[in-house]
């Protein structure tokens, strides 16, 4: 809302040099955006707050000058001064009529005859161009000049394009159509209200005016319309109509009653001394009454209690006087404070308590601190879990990434998979790419690693943690991916990646979480390359799967880099239901170990898995601890084969363990090595 | 009979700064140390000396042999040195040191966290809501009405089965995709009676088309406290209090009046710019002021939609963009940075 200071002059009496009261309105909930020197005037762009429409208008934020500077409305003052308008006569010129009062609770409408259309004299249009309005003739001009100083949408008809004499405020027929002044055509439909006459419509009720019944240079009868159209209609239907006026977003906020008869007065007014027009009727439909004022027992101890502040009681009905608010004294400290008709949004008495608090001044209020109460609250399991896996990852040097919760049906094809019958997807997205919630976070992160690659980025590990959509389930994801080498700083030594280096990323997070009993199976899953897919399950449930990235995918991905791409998504909703964060002392050795190694040629259809499998078996109990200690792939070694080394740790809590006790045990292993599993020894 | 002690210790010096090496060192040391060497003879002679000239001899030949130990200690190190540097072959200290490749926490992540966690110091618990809201708690529950303009600021994604022959959502139970985090104002006090507080960081979804400065997806931090003795003067302490340690000791503060359906009275919070510490500069538009959250006391409609006696409770209620501290903080002037995800930008946090 523009207003201008000069304007508002001529409502209240101000004091204060223009900046300082831009400064002051600011502070009172009138956030003014900007403030602009123009031709010996100050234009005020304020922000206003969708609960309080009174300040859509001059009138209504000089109320507020007046009680934030304790400047003194001028004359009857902004709220109650009244133009002098006709009396009501009987219809005789045209008719009116509402169909529905639901719609449109009061209409009137104002008939001026023998009107001179022409330009606007100086100082109307300056004030409007100064506003940001374009000067268009003299009973345009009028009727948003009261727009600006009531608030109150106007509108004028060309009375002699009204067939038939008669103005209906009625619901559009189906596929009735009506053309804008904007220049636009419109099918309307029932949803949207219209002012017609006998035969069509002739406007869009509260929303805009039509081409035909616009007034024109060649007009001489003017209808003025002052109306209260239902605010849900007219949003409604400036939606479905796709437009927006001042009138609408005026409209759509609440107009005020009384205001609309004020309006409709001085514009009339306006009318016959700018236009040279002589009123000829004014006609009125629907209900005027406003009924009682809502009346709100207030006790200036609560602004104390709610706020600390310290507020008096001369202050606090000042404030609420230059308000508008009808206040009576009822005791000490007691207030009756009358709500006036354009301040609906006040109901009870925290409004009050604001309005005292806004105007006194925020800065006054002190500086209090809380007494925040110790109190119980559980954290779900999943959210703890994904707060310390998170920690985790990046001490393991990962790098988090957020992406988009919202992705398109084309990730699911570029990656391979299927859009789950249950999905859910976004009713009014702004494009097709953000537009289906995402039941798994891989495409996402491939589109990440494409990116990266694509603005140089080698080699990168990242992870997210997040929410996915299965139906109407939400749970926590974590996605994990590696992309060519851990760099070094000094970039010989740095690492290729591979699928290993995932897989311990994952076993620790398992491990960390008390899923070591996870069991390792094959999977096969469409983004992977296959042989190189698995998954960790518990029981019915599939904790992680994991992989490396098919050629494939990557090329529908964009991927040109030949850096391989190894990616895993946990379940940590899962994975939560099984975690402990408890942890127990292992206790120290307190006999020496002895270390044996193994070596053997493997490739032949033996995993590793079957091989450590029956170390531990052979062991006894004597095995402290197996571990692989090299992978060997040379060129002496035939083709497909590896030579792996596998470091034994024996030892027995109760005793040292001799030569004797283990030569037996170790040679079971390399007998069983050897014979059960087919494997040679190196 | 008289020995020229100082001879030896000069021709030791001079023989040990041509010695090449350690072997040549060793036969060096067995000449004048060793057990058949010069000192050991001159130690020898000295019963054979007159009594009057036996003690002074003794101390000076002691003398020398602690000289020519300082001297045989001190090549020997720097041999010692010498054969390092060579086995390694090349040391150069202003070579860089290898820096240990560090994972990063997001940088919203990182702010989010430093939020919450200055919050759980002022005695708040962290509290998360789900991201796909019901309509209900999204609106209607905050006091937020269908059809009315103050929804206008909430523009918001509805949600509907991808499967068009699947049926939707109905009524109240419509889905969205939450447009702030207020929504979990209501659960946290359905799940927790109050007294109470809690902060609740998140995603949220707004049908906003991407520039520099707007993001569909976006976070918020949303805290409440609720008690029977909350005043908005409390939100001023702890607001400043949270200012402070976030932002710095020297910052300050001021509330504007403000409208959220949710709050009465309601406040945007400004900061005093931490660029330019109030006296104006480009961050805070030569406004010296920063603004930085919006919040309120909790509107009675709140505790019913909860269903508690709004007569019996008061509670303080504040909200925040992340990426807006983000971005300030860091000096971050486009929101798309944050979601690209570009491996050089995360790296700096």
């Amino acid at each position: 809302m523009k207003v201008t200071y000069s304007w508002l002059k001529e409502f209240v009496d101000i004091k204060i040099p223009p900046e300082k009261l831009a400064e002051q309105l600011s502070m009172a909930g009138l956030t003014v955006a900007s403030l602009e020197e123009a031709g010996g005037d100050w234009v005020y762009d304020i922000e206003v707050t969708s609960n309080r429409p009174d300040w859509l208008s001059v009138r209504g934020i000089a109320r507020e000058v007046a009680a934030v500077t304790g400047g003194r409305p001028k004359q009857a003052g902004p709220t109650t001064q009244r133009v002098k308008g006709p009396k009501m006569r009987p219809a005789q010129d045209f008719s009116l009529q509402i169909e529905n009062e639901k719609d449109c609770r009061l209409y009137y409408g104002a008939l001026i005859r023998q009107v001179r259309v022409g330009p606007s004299p100086d100082w109307l249009r300056k004030r409007l161009e100064a506003l940001g309005l374009r000067s268009v003739n003299n009973v345009v001009d009028i009727t948003n000049y009261c727009l600006l100083e009531y608030g109150q949408p106007l509108h004028a008809f060309d009375f002699a394009r009204v067939q038939g004499a008669s103005i209906v405020v009625r619901r559009a027929k189906e596929k009735e159509e009506l053309s804008l002044i904007d220049g636009t055509t419109k099918k309307l439909t029932p949803h949207v209200l219209v002012i017609a006459d006998r035969n069509r419509a002739l406007a869009a009720a509260g929303i805009m005016g039509g081409k035909e019944s616009e007034v024109s240079p060649v007009t001489k009868d003017v209808l003025l319309e002052s109306a209260v159209f239902d605010p849900v209609l007219v949003r409604r239907g400036a939606r479905a109509l796709g437009v927006a006026t001042d009138a609408s977003y005026r409209f759509e906020r609440s107009v005020d009653i009384p205001t609309a008869r004020l309006a409709l007065e001085k514009a009339v007014r306006m009318l016959c001394e700018l236009c040279a027009g002589t009123i000829a009727a004014v006609e009125q439909s629907g209900n005027a009454a406003v009924g009682a004022p809502q009346k709100i027992s207030y006790d200036i101890a609560e602004a104390r209690e709610v706020l600390s502040l310290d507020i008096r009681e001369n202050e606090a009905v000042r404030i609420l006087d230059h308000l508008g608010f009808g206040v009576k004294r009822a005791g000490r400290d007691r207030l009756v404070v009358e709500v006036p008709s354009f301040r609906r949004d006040v109901r009870a008495k925290e409004d009050i308590t604001e309005e005292l608090a806004r105007i006194h001044g925020y800065d006054k209020i002190p500086l209090t601190y809380p007494s925040i109460k110790p109190f119980v609250m559980e954290s779900p399991a999943v959210r703890r879990l994904e707060a310390l896996v998170k920690e985790r990852l990046v001490r393991m040097g990962l790098k988090e990434v957020i992406t988009y919760s919202l992705g398109s049906r084309e990730d699911y094809k570029k990656t391979s998979l299927q859009i789950a019958e249950d999905a859910l997807c976004v009713e009014n997205p702004l494009s097709q790419d953000c537009s289906l919630l995402r039941a798994t976070l891989i495409p996402s992160l491939l589109a990440c690693a494409a990116f990266n690659l694509n603005q140089g980025n080698g080699d990168f590990e990242i992870f997210e943690s997040s929410s996915v959509f299965e139906g109407g389930r939400e749970s926590v994801r974590l996605g994990v991916l590696l992309c060519g080498a851990r760099r070094s700083s000094w970039s010989k030594e740095s690492q290729e990646y591979s699928l290993y280096d995932l897989k311990g990323i994952l076993q620790d997070v398992l491990q960390f979480s008390g899923a070591e009993q996870a069991v390792l199976e094959d999977a096969s899953f469409a983004p992977f390359e296959a042989g190189t897919c698995s998954r960790f399950v518990a029981g019915e449930k599939t904790l992680v799967v994991f992989g490396k990235v098919s050629g494939p995918v990557r090329r529908s991905w964009g991927i040109k880099s030949r850096k391989d791409i190894y990616l895993a998504e946990v379940d940590v909703e899962a994975l939560a239901g099984m975690a402990r964060f408890s942890k127990r002392l292992n206790p120290l050795a307190q006999t020496p170990s002895v270390f044996r190694d193994v070596s053997i040629l493997v490739g032949s259809g033996v995993r590793y898995a079957q091989i450590e499998n029956l170390i531990r078996q052979k062991t006894k109990g004597y095995l402290r601890c197996v571990c692989l200690a090299d992978l060997y792939q040379g060129k002496e070694l035939p083709q497909g084969r590896a030579a792996l080394t596998i470091s034994l740790e024996y030892g027995c809590d109760d005793r040292t363990l001799t030569d004797a006790q283990i030569n037996p045990v170790h040679q079971s292993i390399l007998d069983g090595l050897t014979g059960e599993l087919g494997l040679t020894l190196r | 009979m008289s020995f020229d002690l100082t001879h030896i210790l000069d021709e030791a010096k001079a023989q040990l700064e041509a010695c090449p090496d350690k072997e040549a060192l060793g036969v060096l040391r067995v000449k004048y140390l060793g057990r058949k060497g010069l000192l050991q003879d001159l130690m020898g002679r000295i019963p054979g000396l007159p009594p009057e000239e036996r003690r002074g001899f003794g101390a000076r030949v002691n003398e020398l042999k602690k000289s020519l130990e300082a001297l045989f200690a001190g090549k020997e190190s720097a041999l010692d040195g010498a054969g390092e540097a060579s086995a390694k072959g090349f040391i150069d200290v202003t070579l860089p040191g290898k820096m240990p490749l560090l994972g990063r926490l997001h940088p919203l992540t990182q702010v989010g966290n430093e939020v919450c966690g200055i919050f759980s110091r002022l005695g708040f618990k962290i509290f998360q809501g789900p991201e796909a809201e019901t309509e209900f708690h999204n609106f209607e529950a905050l006091n937020i009405p269908l059809d009315h303009p103050s929804r206008d600021a909430f523009d918001t994604f509805y949600l509907r089965p991808f499967d068009a022959s699947r049926p939707g959502f109905s009524g109240q139970e419509k889905k969205l995709l939450r447009s702030h985090t207020s929504p979990a104002q209501i659960r946290a006090l359905k799940n927790c009676p109050p007294p109470m507080a809690v902060v609740v960081p998140g995603r949220v979804y707004r049908p906003d088309a991407a520039d520099a400065s707007h993001s569909f997806m976006f976070h918020q931090v949303e805290g409440i406290a609720v008690d029977k003795d909350i005043r908005f003067s409390d939100l001023k302490g702890i607001l400043i209090a949270f200012a402070k340690e976030m932002f710095g000791p020297e910052t300050r503060m001021r509330f504007r009046p403000s409208f959220f359906p949710f709050t009465e009275p309601s406040a945007e919070v400004d900061i005093s710019c931490f660029a330019c510490a109030g006296r104006g500069c480009s961050v805070c538009k030569k406004s010296g002021w920063l603004e930085i959250l919006g919040c309120g006391m909790v509107h009675p409609h709140v505790f019913k939609s909860a269903g508690l006696d709004a007569k019996k409770w008061r509670g303080l209620a504040f909200g925040m963009g992340v990426e807006r501290v983000a971005m300030l903080k860091y000096g971050i002037n486009d929101i798309r940075l944050f979601f690209e995800n570009d491996i050089r930008f995360l790296e700096q946090f």
